[in-house]
């Protein structure tokens, strides 16, 4: 008896450990793709360390943020924090980014929520100048949002990932 | 008359903070300073109206008609597209009529669920789009799909999102992309260009990316109606060459754009070091409006942007206009066109051209769909018919434009044209064209049988209610294509490769379904 509950315990595990490694797949893979100094910021970072890390390419700093120059542009990440401690990072690709995601955007479509479509579309419907340049897929379970280019291509433009479970920042 | 300028002036700031809605624009101060010329638009109508190589009447049917017709291969198809019955019709409209009819959502992903069957005796395409459409609007909605790639079509839209543009309404528009070179459009193969349902008006908005045109636009003048759409079509034409956030662009007014998120939104904070090399009051919202107003002014403007900022007037003349300069007539009428240049490199390496191994994978794939959507509506598909001849005919087409980009692609800067080459016809020698389609064809019949099966073999299962969600399966990037987005067409394969599978093995029913 205490057996079958053990195993049957161990199954009801490993379902849920499978389950949250699928619905983190997209977030998985993205911090998988960028270097690991980015990638491994985590709620625990404190802002002392981050500054440490990334001291020479820090250009400008205002309350709870940080603006850097990463890759080649300025202001292509900033990190923003709370309390001392990390908030959410958020990245423009650069083109290698963009290539090593080309397909990501008809894979993340493919899986969203007729409510999270009907989100997009809202959005984009929006009367305003601004809409229409990019998509905006916010997965707010894997602690991600991300920006597509809204033409052929739909190539990746940003992303912003913070705690997966944690509010939007 | 100070306190109208006060009162113009109030209007300006009032209309320019509800525009740039998300940001707060420390350079709108400067209209506060009465000794500081108010531009806030990059051309005047008066500009517009005295621009050179402009047309000055709408498009006559009869012009529209010629075009269409001397446009097309001289190849003719029957084809059934969404109930009507198209008897020796051009493919080019055939293509035109299906992407005119198709509903979509948004981002222009199929929604069958909503798609619209018609009834019609109609033969031709000209016949059913007036049918649709209205006699007048509906040849001028396949004039702009077929010449300038815009689709405006209201009926692929949920009625909440777009309505019907009215003639007078498409005379702009089409008087509008016909300022932009011959060549520069189509950007994609159908970019939406719609009119907002005509009760959505937020009062303070033209015209957004999408493109969408709201009911705030009528109310402009003619000559501003057509430079708001020259405007919006320099953010599109940016938003495919990735010109307007590259540091090649940016450098010019030193913008930074920083972004910061804030209640799950990105805020972008732009600032321009350089201000005053900026066309326009409005060109000062954001780097991206900077590059719209350019195109304007260069377009109807061109010696004020010259005179401004020599450099972005240069950089907009190579990247978006193709060399061809507005300064006066004989400059527009006689252009040293880039494209040309690059083309004449190009033929010169497709004199000799054997397509490798890889090549011919890449012309054969793009006829994947082709090959996947008769697969599900006739269940059987022949690699040798017309239509797919046609298609293997213009892939190697494509191909061949391959050898442009990579020519564009030499130069850093030119590589933000790549994109916009699209356009440049390249000849290919018959003998050439006539084997790499052939070579292609064969490639094609191997190779998607081969892939068909493995994708058939590893999504489907036949079991009972299977198809309800077996389309979750069709999600990655097979046979050349996206299965996603042809996952219905995919499900109805997967449905007779079942019933066949019953009598037989896959690998057979598939076999006996490609021809």
């Amino acid at each position: 008896m205490q057996f079958k509950v053990i195993f049957l315990l161990s199954l009801f595990c490993c379902y849920q450990g499978l389950a949250s490694l699928k619905e983190l797949e997209t977030r998985n893979e993205i911090l998988k793709s960028l270097p690991e100094d980015i990638s491994s910021l985590n709620n625990d970072s404190k802002v002392s360390e981050i500054k440490k890390k990334f001291q020479s390419k820090i250009i400008n700093e205002s309350k709870n943020t940080l603006f850097l120059k990463y890759f080649s542009e300025s202001n292509d990440l900033t990190i923003g924090t709370k309390d001392e401690n990390l908030s959410y990072v958020y990245l423009k690709a650069d083109q290698k980014l963009r290539d090593k995601h080309s397909q990501l955007f008809s894979k993340i479509y493919s899986e969203l929520t007729i409510k999270q479509k009907d989100k997009i579309t809202e959005k984009m419907n929006s009367a305003s100048h601004a809409a229409g340049r990019y998509i905006t897929i916010d997965l707010p379970e894997q602690g991600l949002m991300l920006e597509f280019a809204n033409n052929e291509a739909k190539s990746l433009h940003s992303m912003t990932f913070w705690t997966p479970g944690e509010k939007h920042p | 008359m100070m306190l109208s300028l006060l009162g113009l002036l109030f209007i300006f700031s009032a209309f320019a903070q509800e525009n740039c809605e998300h940001i707060t624009h420390p350079e709108l101060a400067d209209l506060v300073n009465l000794e500081k010329q108010i531009d806030w638009k990059a051309a005047s109508d008066e500009n517009i109206k005295k621009a050179f190589c402009t047309r000055k009447t709408p498009f006559s049917s009869e012009e529209m008609n010629q075009w269409l017709s001397s446009n097309k291969t001289t190849l003719s198809m029957s084809n059934n597209i969404h109930g009507i019955n198209f008897e020796n019709e051009s493919p080019e409209n055939l293509e035109s009529f299906r992407l005119l009819t198709s509903a979509v959502d948004i981002i222009g992903t199929p929604m069958p669920n909503r798609q619209k069957t018609f009834s019609s005796a109609c033969k031709k395409v000209d016949c059913a789009l007036k049918e649709i459409f209205g006699n007048d609007v509906g040849p001028q909605l396949l004039f702009m799909h077929r010449r300038y790639g815009m689709n405006g079509s209201h009926i692929i839209k949920e009625a909440t999102q777009a309505s019907l543009w009215k003639k007078e309404e498409l005379d702009i528009v089409l008087l509008a992309l016909s300022d932009f070179p011959d060549g520069v459009m189509p950007i994609q193969q159908s970019k939406t260009f719609i009119h907002a349902a005509r009760e959505t008006d937020n009062g303070r908005t033209l015209a957004n990316a999408v493109i969408t045109v709201f009911q705030l636009w009528n109310n402009q003048t003619k000559e501003q109606q057509r430079s708001t759409v020259v405007h919006e079509l320099g953010h599109a034409i940016a938003g495919v060459t990735k010109l307007d956030d590259s540091p090649l662009w940016m450098k010019n007014s030193g913008w930074t754009t920083s972004t910061q998120i804030i209640n799950g939104k990105s805020v972008s904070y732009p600032t321009a070091a350089k201000p005053e090399t900026i066309i326009s009051e409005y060109g000062k919202t954001n780097e991206w409006e900077d590059l719209a107003e350019s195109v304007v002014a260069y377009r109807y403007n061109p010696k004020a942007l010259k005179e401004l900022s020599p450099d972005k007037y240069n950089l907009i003349k190579k990247l978006v206009f193709d060399n061809v300069e507005y300064t006066s007539q004989a400059a527009c009428e006689s252009p040293d066109r880039l494209s040309s240049s690059l083309k004449t490199k190009a033929l010169q390496k497709v004199a000799n051209w054997v397509p490798t191994e890889a090549e011919l994978t890449q012309i054969a794939n793009r006829c994947s769909v082709l090959a996947v959507t008769t697969l599900s509506q006739t269940g059987s598909v022949a690699f040798d018919s017309i239509e797919n001849k046609y298609c293997y005919e213009n892939s190697v087409r494509e191909q061949a434009a391959d050898f442009l980009k990579k020519e564009a692609s030499s130069d850093p800067d030119l590589a933000h044209l790549a994109p916009m080459l699209r356009n440049v016809k390249i000849e290919i020698p018959t003998a050439i064209l006539a084997t790499a389609a052939e070579n292609a064809r064969i490639n094609h019949k191997k190779n998607f049988a081969k892939q068909l099966k493995n994708l058939m073999a590893t999504s489907i299962n036949c079991r009972p209610n299977f198809y309800e969600y077996g389309y979750q399966q069709f999600n990655k990037e097979e046979l050349g294509m996206d299965t996603y987005l042809h996952r219905d067409d995919l499900n109805k394969i997967g449905s007779k490769v079942c019933e066949g599978k019953s009598k037989g093995n896959l690998s057979q029913t598939i076999d006996s379904m490609l021809r």
